[in-house]
């Protein structure tokens, strides 16, 4: 038993320096034969080149631009002969009387949409998955990617149709059958609600996209091996289908963590009117307002950058807190 | 096609060259009447004149008939440099920047590109005063509008005129009023009771209380007729005759107090906070407000929508009711849409022509040439006065050909529009004399924004527009605006703000 056990040590030794031997003579090779690599892969490296440079100049390069939050810009005077300011106006930012009400507002509509917008695609993706009829699992994934393809002011404006007080026809039902109207798109205490459910409205089952193709992906012997074991459909999905796009939630959360701050501008902006805009007024409705609409690009400019510094730091964060908990992750 | 035009256009050309030829001088003399003739001077080169304006469609060819018409008849060689509107700012800053100004620029808005401000305070740019008197077209535009557009009490430019009044009326569903036997208001009690009757007495007579008083817009700002109580025209001057913004008189808060009365009785349409302008018409073209305070000639084009549905529905376009102190007022447009400024580059002499050129536009005879070619082949003249263009003057892209020019003044262009019958538009016509003698300018037009303005202006201004949206849906009140009102009168920077409007005013006032 001891000898069994010493000698099976032994041979995993031996593996283990194998193992170790081959990592490092690959190791070497590719230190040493980077060019020849590059030689060899030459028309691989040509064909990511394309994508490379859209990176690098579309990307990369305009990122000089977030200097403008240093400077008073004007176009007048150009890039360089524009003065610097240093931090004024991220000072100005941060010391605004706004900014705790901004910040509320933004943080709340962003929350809604993670406790509430992001599970629906995945229900919907699994519900979908254990439609029997092909036929009509292809007509319901069509139906609900529709309104993915209407715009934010196509649907504003259905709202305003349906939910509006004078002429809205929710608001006619409701005093036709003797109640009062509800004044659904001026009151703020709906506001957050609204935009929350138009969001699942138009966004939901595009959504479910993803989910499925990861869905697709599970390998099918796992179904039959549960089967086999006396699974349920219910136990089937608990145990073999969540498990299979748990990874792909996961990095989904976390993309979605890195844009905790863009609350979408265009939707809040045509939803936004004088009676809600204690709850409306959010950072991108803010800088529309001081910084390009007055003209100071400078100060927008510091506001974007807060907004994606927030973004990263709740990206690296959530990836470790991922990875400490035995997930993949972004990187 | 294009080439075709060309030949047509030289065949007409050396037409008219021929026939002109005694007519016209190279060098009229400008000290008298624009374009008399001065034998003996037929021979001189023709004066290239460059210039650069907006365009809201293509670039227009400088090639067509009707210029060339000018030409020959001016004896210059005009050459316009069109800017599409979306970059017209970026340009022009870009032109001045790079001192590459061409005779005549336009320039939409000082308060845009405050950098041809400053140009104009370094002399960049002629001073047109001692010469406006002397060309009988321009020295035809109103009063008004040559105060409006001074700088610092000097004409700097030439406006490119447009109507003062008829954008403040008030239209009525006259076959409501009828069928309910009401009057027209001429006070505010009296809107009142019509706005009243119009939402609960069915006045569409379907059975359903489905109507309402009126219909304002509400977003992105609440457009209601403030000028109605007497508030003044964006700035008024207090006791002390120190310009203050509008909104911080008494009168603005009445406008204020009245409109939320009426909200809570209902008569206004409950939608006011979130409807855009262009909801406005909808509603009324579908027969749900009965009452708007909108240009003269809406209530015609409401009409027309209307009477898609229901032959019998009719707007009426009328004076704005009586303010408490038994006056009806009005608020001035600037009266016109951007500026022609001349470069002190050219001569004397050029200016000269340049304004011989101006002077001649601002008739309708070379305005319309500009503006659609040559008469009866480019354009029509129906009987009652209105130009239909032909096909032939459709081919030609005469669009936006007239944006250089400073016009002709049409007192009445907010009250009328092609096909309008004769007896609607003499009633408009009517209309707008008797809004002229009550309608007010602002006393801040063409002055540049402050810098306080600058930084803060549209912040403020939302505030506003949801405290005064707020207190008129009810969920403020009265003491709410007292409130607001004195927090801005308080601030250091609006105080700024008020302070250097008051002192630019000053500027600009004084001679």
């Amino acid at each position: 038993m001891r000898q069994s056990t010493q000698s099976a040590l032994k041979r995993s030794e031996a593996l283990a320096a194998d193992a170790e031997a081959s990592r490092v003579r690959t190791a070497g090779k590719r230190l040493g034969g980077w060019p020849e690599a590059l030689k060899r892969d030459r028309y691989l490296y040509l064909l990511i080149l394309p994508g490379l440079l859209f990176f690098f100049i579309f990307k990369y390069v305009p990122l000089w631009g977030l200097l403008l939050a240093f400077k008073n810009y004007s176009p007048f005077l150009g890039f360089w002969e524009s003065d610097w300011v240093g931090l004024k106006y991220f000072r100005e930012f941060f010391t605004s009387p706004d900014f705790g009400l901004l910040f509320r507002n933004t943080m709340a509509i962003s929350f809604l949409n993670i406790v509430f917008f992001f599970p629906v695609p995945i229900i919907l993706a699994l519900l979908l998955n254990e439609a029997r009829l092909l036929m009509f699992k292809r007509f319901v994934q069509t139906v609900i990617y529709l309104p993915h393809f209407l715009s934010w002011v196509v649907i504003v404006g259905i709202c305003f149709l349906l939910l509006s007080q004078g002429t809205g026809l929710v608001n006619n039902l409701i005093v036709q059958h003797g109640g009062k109207p509800v004044p659904f798109l001026t009151e703020p205490g709906y506001f957050w609600a609204m935009l929350t459910a138009q969001s699942i409205w138009k966004e939901a089952g595009w959504g479910t996209i993803i989910f499925l193709a990861a869905l697709a992906g599970i390998n099918q012997e796992l179904y039959e091996a549960a089967k086999v074991d006396g699974a349920n459909r219910w136990q089937q999905m608990l145990n073999v289908t969540l498990p299979g796009i748990k990874s792909t939630i996961i990095v989904l959360l976390i993309l979605r963590l890195g844009q905790v701050l863009d609350v979408g501008f265009e939707h809040i902006y045509l939803m936004t009117s004088s009676p809600v805009s204690s709850v409306a007024d959010v950072f991108d409705t803010y800088v529309y307002r001081l910084g390009i609409q007055n003209g100071r690009f400078g100060y927008a400019t510091a506001a974007g950058i807060f907004k994606s510094v927030v973004g990263l730091v709740l990206v690296v964060a959530a990836n470790r807190l991922a990875k400490k908990f035995g997930e993949e992750g972004l990187y | 096609m294009k080439r075709m035009g060309k030949t047509i256009t030289a065949a007409l050309a050396s037409a008219a060259l021929i026939s002109m030829l005694a007519a016209c001088g190279g060098k009229a003399e400008t000290g008298k009447q624009g374009s008399q003739a001065s034998p003996g001077a037929a021979a001189a080169k023709p004066v290239d004149i460059s210039i650069t304006t907006i365009t809201f469609n293509a670039s227009p060819s400088s090639d067509l008939a009707g210029f060339q018409e000018v030409d020959k008849k001016l004896n210059v060689k005009l050459n316009v440099n069109y800017i599409p509107a979306n970059n017209i700012t970026d340009k022009l800053n870009a032109l001045l920047a790079s001192k590459d100004l061409t005779d005549v620029m336009f320039v939409e808005d000082l308060s845009y590109t405050p950098a041809y401000a400053t140009a104009l305070d370094q002399g960049a740019f002629w001073d047109l005063t001692p010469y406006i008197k002397n060309y009988p077209n321009l020295a035809k535009y109103p009063e008004n509008i040559w105060e409006n557009v001074k700088y610092k009490g000097k004409i700097m430019s030439l406006p490119r005129v447009r109507p003062l009044d008829g954008q403040n009326s008030m239209i009525i569903r006259q076959d409501w009023l009828e069928k309910l036997g009401l009057k027209a208001p001429t006070t505010l009690d009296e809107l009142s009771k019509v706005m009243e009757a119009f939402t609960k007495n069915d006045p569409d007579g379907n059975g359903k209380n489905d109507t309402y008083g009126a219909v304002f817009m509400g977003a992105p700002n609440p457009a209601l007729p403030y000028y109605m109580f007497g508030t003044g025209n964006n700035w008024t001057k207090d006791a002390g005759g120190k310009l203050i913004p509008d909104w911080w008189t008494p009168q603005y808060k009445d406008a204020i107090a009245y409109f939320a009365k009426e909200y809570k009785a209902g008569t206004i349409m409950p939608d006011f906070p979130v409807l855009k302008s262009t909801q406005v018409p909808e509603m009324l073209a579908q027969g749900k407000a009965g009452i708007a305070f909108v240009n003269v000639i809406d209530a015609y084009n409401r009409t027309v929508d209307l009477q898609k549905s229901n032959p019998q529905a009719k707007f009426t376009a009328y004076e704005v009711p009586k303010a408490a102190d038994g006056k009806t007022h009005y608020n001035q447009s600037s009266g016109f849409y951007g500026q022609m400024f001349i470069s002190k580059k050219v001569s004397e002499e050029k200016l000269k022509k340049i304004l011989e050129v101006y002077d001649y536009t601002a008739s309708q005879e070379g305005y319309n040439l500009i503006s659609y070619g040559i008469k009866d082949k480019d354009y029509k003249v129906q009987p009652d006065g209105s130009i239909v263009q032909t096909d032939e003057g459709k081919k030609q892209g005469y669009p936006d050909t007239n944006q250089w020019l400073s016009g002709y003044y049409n007192k009445y262009q907010r009250a009328e529009i092609v096909g309008i019958p004769a007896d609607v538009k003499e009633y408009n016509h009517k209309l707008i004399d008797a809004i002229t003698p009550n309608s007010i300018p602002d006393p801040t037009y063409g002055l540049p924004q402050t810098e306080a303005y600058k930084e803060k202006g549209a912040d403020w201004n939302k505030k506003r527009y949801d405290m005064i949206t707020n207190i008129v849906i009810g969920k403020n009140t009265l003491d709410d605006w007292d409130k607001f009102v004195k927090t801005y009168q308080q601030d250091a920077s609006f105080q700024k703000h008020v302070q250097d409007t008051n002192d630019n005013y000053k500027q600009k006032t004084s001679k």
